[in-house]
């Protein structure tokens, strides 16, 4: 188990550490100055030079990458081009919308496509199935920034239940606050709901298909006792690759409906950063993303050992 | 039973492939002039689909617009298999070798970034475009292809006829070329058509944001983002370019099953 | 209900899976108490039966006829009254030991589940019983405590927890369908020893589903022959083997019986209703046939020479006579076996020659740079194969046979030692020799899994041309593949069909004709005849023999069936832990075996017992 747990770290690290160096070489060839782009037009020489040193863009390349992660490893990002402020600070005001929402689309998608995802199942090829899998296939094909449109077209501009879009803030109350992430949430998971039904669907009727569901039926349990005891947790298996790689999609998803919705997520604020050329925004809001996914995936392999005991020996 | 949703899927695909054909050729109206005295006009007998703010005809920007949809996302699953069948089938050959470890850390690696982020640094270097979408997208269908033809090849290289293939002197290429890639083409010709209706979706997504073709090439995801402000004002402009990608994605992945449930049987048959 | 009814009774039962007809008026009866063997070749109904019975049948199927289990018609209860019967009334145990259990469950939770099911038992009780039903079938406490997970246990020891899930309440009827195919022998005598007991002890009815007669006739009172869908014979044992009535029964015990090991003297002494002394006697190995061609006379004792010069000619390697059965005896047998060389040989070189061949598998890394040891899969093994030999390599699952064969064929690489193939090295340096390659080939065991499926079959077969210096033209291609074609029995137009459009049988006559289109002097048969049913396998063993006399083949036969290697080969290796343990004529090893381990598996390997009737 150990042993497992510290190889799937190591390999954690590694990516996140050439992950780093990737992000940092993309920003690096990145065409023009952000210094001159600061300034203006119109800057003197001797100014921009100023602030080049300022903002440590005179250093070397390697310098400044070393220095970069250092500083992320103790909570620094560096100070924001446009605003000069730290950029941890601006990161953690979004953070505080972003991560709610993507683990409320989790949350709704996961208690969706369980359930749907069993019963059909356990009815494959009868009417519940059909039925299940027919919203699924429409479910998939919906772009969920496109759904967000139509949720806001029917429940805030025709029945007038929730606003257009915009933030309550957490001050105003959890209520407010996850009332206004309603709407982004439903149109994130929706799509994600209708993946992982399937996933479930699928996996379950793989395992059902296993000897060891025959063994079960003959001891004495009934379909549905066998389904719940023997097959779900064997299914579980492909379901929890699908969520860690959802938790991927939710993230690039939700930069995509903070827009739609306008809240004041890491979404937004990526793209007015590359609006405003704040690279090193951009560069440590791509490298929090990145750990996030990564984080997942990691927590995801804690839970294949959870679940598979022969995980948990030194195998693999 | 088989052709339940093979026969949809194609018709469906078939639909959209030939309205973007047909713009090359002629559309109802032209998308590039602006005829602001007909803006907002409703679906009818001369603008089917209705007109948009600036009086174009919805219908024929929607033809062009499949033209982008379907050229990029096709070109980013060309790339992911161009680059991803050879990796997996290179990784496969010389299975739990370094180069076999390079090449799967490196999969890893590009799943750690969402399409987005790809396209968003890739955005944020070169600036929005096209191009840059099919490369984002291509990038990251790189490393599904890989996986799936990696994995699906190294249960076939220790199938016993790829054995009495080595038996008979063939080396890693040949026998990849003449036993493997044969034998996954199915899979691939599947996963192909899932990933590009991922890449439509993905497509109309990066343009909505901004990210993808920009004006004036129509595309699905810019005349959503461009409907969004006037959605009190006029409902139908969101709603075309809406059901025109959940057609196109529908048609794809039905497809996609039907392709499998037909070439599937024939395999486990012959197992 | 009277106590002279019987306690499974099927009355013209018929089953039908989507309109296709899979069972055919089965009437059938298992008394209380006792065994009844359900014999059939793949694809006769066995299974389906035994399902029909559980009431477990796949959906889409159809069943008319009546199942009454101590009086109660089964296929009219409730499914809820069936899940109380099930498990508790009634156990059943399957083919596939390594799949049949939950792997993410304790064997404790499956065998307890079982319990609590079925009994009202506190925790506390239904633990004991799980303790003491895991003690019954084998696997005490000590050793194997309830935490341990099915990839933790071997094929036989998971065989025995599904055994244990079957017995846990103690039913009436156990049903045991093909409960130890999947199993070696040593591990198959186990099993089949504990169900016996367990019959026994506690008065347990068993319906034991089988394809092999020799288990079916150790441990039945009554037989049931299936062939494709119905019964054609049934009666007691003594009846059946006996004297069998039906044509399908005669010739499924023929074949058996052709394929049957015979023993040294502990088998003839103990028993005299063994007939596999006398029905091993009629069989001669491939390369020493008398019965068809003119060869010199056969000596009555089986002689050392193997070795054939001339490759046209058959070759006169002296075995029993039809007429001699009682040479295997251990009277007249010669102790030729010797745990260190081959036959003697004078004049010529020998065609194959292997020395010191050691192969490993590299440890497990467990460090960033640190591995587990090594695995040492062949073990100095050193023998010689003469031309136009056959020989034999026997051993279980994991004795390195499947490695050494690898290595054979050069797809390997070698730790240590050396493969000389007509003196030519097979694979120096990681360079796999060509004119090695030339003169060998293999025909490997799943006749399904040998095909590349997307080929057409003239491709398939033509694939060795591949390593020929200069391949021939696509006609001379065409012709080549014609005639192996036809020489296997096959026409030359099956060429241009799909592997799929053949039979398992006909699919080892192609792999076979693949393996002779180079013309090789030595083919290695790896389990080429496992797969096949019974009556199959002895027409491809005669294909064998008749090609081997005619070209002069040599055979490196590997197999984990005694009774395959003892039909076809002139000698035999046993092989256990990666080492050659024994080896010598096959005759002399079968009958006077020297080590302890050929001992036990000879011992474990089942014989079809005929009852005197």
């Amino acid at each position: 188990m150990l042993h497992y747990l510290f190889r799937r770290l190591g390999s954690l690290l590694a990516t996140l550490l050439v992950a780093s160096l990737v992000v940092f070489l993309v920003i690096e060839v990145v065409p023009g100055d952000p210094a001159s782009y600061m300034l203006g037009m119109n800057a003197q020489a001797d100014t921009v030079a100023a602030l080049r040193s300022e903002l440590g863009l005179d250093q070397s390349g390697p310098a400044r990458y070393l220095q970069w992660i250092s500083g992320m490893l103790q909570g620094d990002f560096g100070q924001s081009y446009t605003y000069r402020t730290p950029v941890a600070d601006m990161v953690a005001d979004r953070l505080w919308i972003s991560l709610p929402l993507a683990l409320y689309a989790l949350f709704l998608s996961t208690v969706l496509a369980f359930p749907a995802g069993i019963w059909a199942a356990s009815h494959r090829g009868g009417v519940a199935d059909t039925t299940v899998m027919g919203f699924t296939q429409l479910g998939i094909a919906i772009p969920n920034f496109w759904f967000a449109l139509l949720l806001v077209m029917f429940f805030a501009v025709n029945l007038g239940w929730f606003s257009a879009g915009g933030f309550a803030g957490w001050e105003s109350g959890l209520f407010a606050g996850l009332k206004s992430l309603t709407l982004p949430a439903i149109s994130l998971a929706l799509p994600q709901a209708a993946i992982l039904t399937r996933v479930m669907r699928s996996s379950l009727l793989d395992v059902l298909g296993e000897d060891f569901m025959r063994t079960a039926r003959a001891k004495g349990l009934s379909e549905r006792q066998a389904l719940l005891r023997h097959a779900l947790r064997n299914a579980m298996i492909p379901v929890l690759t699908i969520m860690g790689l959802q938790f991927s999609f939710l993230i690039a998803g939700a930069i995509i409906i903070e827009n739609v919705f306008f809240l004041p997520g890491l979404g937004r604020l990526i793209f007015q950063s590359i609006a405003q050329r704040d690279l090193i925004v951009v560069e440590s809001v791509v490298m929090l993303l990145v750990f996030a996914v990564v984080m997942v995936t990691f927590v995801i392999d804690l839970a294949y050992a959870w679940v598979d005991p022969r995980l948990r020996q030194q195998r693999r | 039973m088989k052709l339940r949703s093979l026969v949809p899927g194609a018709l469906l695909v078939l639909l959209v492939v030939i309205a973007a054909l047909l713009s090359y050729l002629w559309t109802p109206f032209d998308v590039a002039t602006l005829d602001i005295r007909n803006k907002f006009a409703s679906p009818g007998a001369e603008h089917w689909l209705g007109t948009d703010h600036l009086g174009r005809d919805i219908l024929s920007m929607l033809m062009v617009g499949a033209r982008t949809s379907i050229a990029v996302a096709l070109v980013a699953v060309g790339i992911g298999m161009g680059v991803g069948v050879p990796l997996g089938l290179l990784a496969a050959a010389r299975a739990h070798s370094w180069l076999d470890e390079l090449i799967m850390r490196g999969n890893d690696l590009v799943f750690a970034f969402p399409a987005l982020l790809i396209a968003i640094m890739i955005t944020a270097v070169f600036g929005p475009g096209a191009i840059n979408a099919i490369i984002a997208i291509g990038i990251f269908n790189i490393p599904v292809f890989a996986r799936l033809t990696r994995g699906a090849a190294m249960s076939l290289w220790n199938r016993e006829f790829i054995l009495a293939a080595r038996v008979a002197g063939k080396g890693p290429l040949r026998i990849s070329l003449e036993h493997l890639l044969p034998n996954i083409t199915n899979l691939l010709v599947v996963q192909g058509t899932i990933q590009f209706s991922l890449g439509i979706l993905a497509e109309a997504g990066l343009s909505y944001v901004g990210l993808g073709a920009q004006p004036p090439i129509p595309s699905w995801g810019r005349m959503l983002a461009e409907s969004q402000t006037l959605i009190s004002l006029a409902p139908h402009l969101a709603l075309f370019p809406g059901l025109a990608i959940v057609i196109t994605v529908l048609g794809l992945n039905l497809l996609g099953d039907g392709l499998r449930d037909w070439l599937d049987p024939r395999l486990r048959r012959e197992r | 209900m009277n106590a002279e009814s019987p306690l499974l009774r099927m009355d013209n039962v018929q089953l039908s899976i989507h309109q296709t007809p899979i069972l055919q008026d089965i009437s059938l009866q298992v008394q209380a108490g006792q065994t009844l063997g359900l014999i059939g070749e793949s694809g006769s109904g066995k299974s389906m039966t035994a399902l029909s019975i559980m009431q477990l049948l796949p959906r889409g199927s159809r069943q008319t006829g009546s199942i009454r289990f101590q009086g109660q018609a089964l296929e009219k209860l409730p499914e809820a009254e069936l899940c109380e019967l099930r498990g508790s009334d009634i156990g059943m145990i399957f083919q596939e030991p390594m799949t049949a259990l939950n792997p993410v469950k304790s064997i404790g939770e499956q065998v307890g589940e079982s319990i609590r099911l079925h009994r009202r038992l506190s925790r506390d009780e239904a633990q004991a019983l799980t303790l003491r039903t895991l003690e019954r079938v084998g696997l005490p406490n000590t050793k194997f405590p309830l935490n341990r997970y099915p990839h933790e246990l071997s094929g036989g020891q998971r065989q025995r927890v599904v055994i244990a899930i079957a017995i846990a309440c103690q039913p009436r009827l156990l049903i045991a369908d093909e409960p130890t195919t999947a199993l070696d022998v040593t591990t198959q005598a186990g099993i089949l020893e504990l169900l016996k007991s367990l019959q026994q002890d506690e008065g347990l009815a068993l319906m034991l589903i089988s394809h092999d007669l020799a288990v079916v006739s150790n441990m039945a009172n009554d037989i049931v022959v299936m062939h494709k869908g119905r019964i054609v014979e049934q009666g007691g044992l003594g009846a059946v083997f006996g004297s069998p009535a039906h044509r399908y029964t005669q010739m499924l015990f023929d074949a058996s019986a052709l394929t049957q090991v015979s023993h040294g003297p502990a088998v003839q002494t103990a028993d005299a209703d063994v007939v596999g002394v006398e029905m091993a006697a009629r069989v001669s190995p491939i390369n020493s046939d008398s019965r068809s061609t003119p060869t010199p006379t056969p000596t009555p004792t089986p002689t050392p020479t193997s070795t054939s010069t001339s490759t046209s000619t058959p070759t006169p390697t002296p075995t029993p006579t039809p007429t001699s059965a009682p040479a295997s005896a251990p009277a007249s047998a010669p102790a030729h076996t010797s745990a260190v060389s081959a036959a003697p040989h004078a004049s010529t070189s020998p065609l194959l020659q292997v020395e010191n061949l050691i192969c490993e598998y590299p440890g497990r890394r467990i460090g960033l740079f640190s591995h587990a040891p090594a695995f040492r899969a062949v073990d100095r093994v050193s023998f010689d194969i003469q031309h136009g030999e056959s020989i034999g390599l026997v051993g279980e699952s994991g004795c390195g046979k499947s490695t050494l064969t690898r290595a054979l064929l050069g797809l390997m690489h070698l730790h240590d030692g050396r493969i000389r193939l007509n003196g030519e090295e097979v694979s120096a340096a990681h360079v796999v020799s060509r004119a090695a390659r030339q003169q060998m080939q293999v025909v490997f065991q799943d006749p399904y899994g040998s095909f590349n499926p997307r080929h057409r079959v003239g491709r398939l077969v033509s694939e060795p041309l591949h390593v020929l210096d200069e391949p021939p033209e696509r006609k001379a291609t065409q012709r080549r593949v014609a005639s192996v074609l036809e020489s296997v029995g096959l026409h030359a137009d099956d060429s241009n069909k799909f592997i799929h459009e053949f039979s398992g049988g006909q699919r080892q006559r192609i792999a076979i004709a693949r393996s002779l289109i180079i013309e090789p002097s030595l083919i290695i048969l790896d389990e080429a005849v496992s797969a096949l049913d019974v009556s199959v396998r002895a027409q491809v063993l005669q294909l064998l023999d008749t090609l081997a006399r005619e070209q002069g083949l040599a055979y490196l036969f590997i197999s984990h069936d005694l009774s395959v290697v003892q039909r076809v080969t002139e000698r035999v290796m046993v092989m256990q832990h990666g080492q050659i343990v024994e080896q010598g004529d096959t005759a002399a090893v079968f009958v006077n075996p020297q080590h302890p381990y050929t001992r036990e598996l000879l011992a474990a390997t089942p014989r079809l017992r005929i009852p005197s009737s």
